[in-house]
């Protein structure tokens, strides 16, 4: 009886490999070849049974008509949009592309053998490779790029224009000009005299009446300041929203548009978990993680112009606001707490002086200039 | 316009190197950062656009990355005629400072040759 059962199996197994090679071998090609030369459309891709036109190689070629059809029911959905004839001009339908066979299918043979090489069709689908269409590329990976950047120009100009010329307050100037003092002071305590440097460290931190001492009743005027005084708080909203409302604005329109299919291969591997980040608009669980769709084109665009900005804008650009916050840091409009950490580091600062090591570097420059 | 040019542009002494007693020129030493700043995103572009049309794919267009980083390092020592304190205030800075913003330009000009591959699948 075991004897029995393996050779019904193996009866089977021949049977379905002859079934194979002649569906794939011959009837498949012959027929895509047939509707092409007669202008109809292309089988189904019910017609491509699972399993067919695959084939484990690392090379592939390009894929047009057929689409093997997969296994998963979600595939299914998308499947039917990606058969080949793809409209050309609403770009908002996900042209065409190439769907995969399931990567668990049996391995089976070249459809290319009887075909020759004088047609273009070939059933070769690599389970790694797709091959995507210029509209793709054209309606949607340029133009989203064109727009970051001009976009990224326009937001430039727009902060340039309407930058109010804003009148700084006399007290933060003078409290911004006093802390540079304090800075400067630190830096070239060595290289005055220790009396001297005594004498400006008590003018600074004195207790009483030094410049550096904020009684912590008034601690909190500054900051205050900054935020209830309408002209600056209307400022840092404008800079704010100025950023702000293009990003979203620009992630609506490509959430909206451009959702659903495969829109950019990155040439390096992520793992499994960066799937869900990346593709979150493709139902495909096969599809290599380097298919991304537009979403992350987005985001990869939005990162990586930035040094474009940089290069093209000059100095200011206008997406780093770290820059923007040390600029107004210069003004002096710091908080209070600025003051006391000043004065807290005059405080420790020793001196050192360097008057004795003089000889040596003047020793070490003649040596130099003599040799 | 901005500074493209790495060569072309000076850079300021801003420290005097000699013993420990370093002073710094506040402003030189930002001119020189933004020299190292726009150097490297200025090569990180094109090593970008130069790493998607040789096809580097995976490992090796970030080793290559790193190739270009360390070129970059070694430019701008040689530019600094190899005295790092004289113009700059430690050595992270020459080698280190904007490795990751340009490690995004780097990875978005990567793909860009890649669209070129694109095929015209669809027929009318």
């Amino acid at each position: 009886d075991n004897f029995d059962d393996d050779a019904v199996v193996d009866q089977q197994s021949e049977i379905f490999e002859l079934w194979k090679m002649v569906m794939d071998r011959f009837a498949l090609p012959l027929l895509i070849d047939l509707c092409d030369k007669a202008g109809l459309d292309p089988p189904p891709h019910e017609a491509c049974r699972p399993g067919v036109c695959s084939e484990p190689s690392p090379k592939t070629t390009s894929v047009s008509a057929p689409d093997a059809s997969s296994i998963d029911a979600a595939a299914e959905d998308s499947a039917p949009s990606s058969i080949s004839i793809a409209e050309d001009s609403p770009p908002i339908q996900p042209p065409a592309t190439s769907t995969l066979p399931p990567p668990d299918s049996p391995p089976s043979v070249l459809c290319t053998s009887l075909l020759g090489s004088e047609t273009a069709l070939s059933c070769r689908i690599m389970a790694e490779d797709l091959v995507l269409d210029t509209a793709i590329r054209d309606w949607v990976l340029i133009p989203l790029s064109v727009v970051m950047v001009l976009i990224g120009v326009l937001r430039y100009f727009v902060s340039k224009l309407m930058r109010s010329s804003q009148t700084p307050d006399v007290k933060i100037v003078k409290e911004g000009q006093m802390m540079l003092r304090a800075r400067n002071l630190r830096a070239g305590a060595n290289f005055i005299p220790a009396k001297a440097f005594r004498a400006r460290k008590i003018y600074f931190c004195n207790e009483e009446n030094g410049l550096l001492f904020v009684p912590k009743g008034q601690a909190q005027n500054p900051q205050a300041q900054m935020f209830s005084d309408p002209n600056m708080a209307m400022d840092m909203m404008k800079k704010n929203l100025s950023m702000i409302i293009p990003q979203t604005l620009t992630f609506a329109w490509v959430n909206f548009f451009f959702s659903g299919f495969v829109a950019a291969k990155i040439p390096f591997p992520l793992t499994q978990r960066f799937r869900s980040m990346l593709q979150n608009g493709i139902d495909l669980s096969t599809v290599d993680v380097s298919y991304v769709s537009s979403r992350s084109w987005y985001f990869l665009n939005l990162f990586g112009l930035r040094g474009l900005f940089s290069l093209i804008l000059g100095e200011e650009n206008a997406v780093d606001d770290t820059q923007r916050m040390m600029q107004m840091g210069g003004f002096g409009m710091d908080p209070s707490k600025g003051l006391s950490a000043e004065k807290d580091n005059l405080d420790i600062t020793q001196h050192d002086w360097a008057l004795p090591n003089f000889e040596q570097r003047a020793e070490a420059v003649l040596r130099k200039v003599v040799n | 316009m901005a500074v493209h040019s790495e060569s072309g542009s000076q850079e300021k002494k801003s420290g005097n190197g000699l013993n420990e007693l370093l002073t710094f020129n506040a402003e030189n030493m930002q001119n020189n950062m933004k020299i190292i700043y726009y150097s490297r995103t200025f090569l990180s572009i094109i090593g970008g656009v130069v790493a998607g049309i040789l096809g580097f794919t995976g490992l090796k267009g970030f080793v290559f990355y790193l190739l270009l980083m360390a070129v970059t390092s070694v430019g701008l020592v040689a530019k600094a005629k190899f005295s790092i304190p004289t113009y700059f205030d430690s050595w992270n800075r020459v080698l280190l400072d904007g490795f990751l913003g340009g490690l995004m330009s780097f990875v978005l000009f990567w793909t860009y040759p890649s669209l070129m591959k694109y095929d015209n699948i669809s027929e009318v």
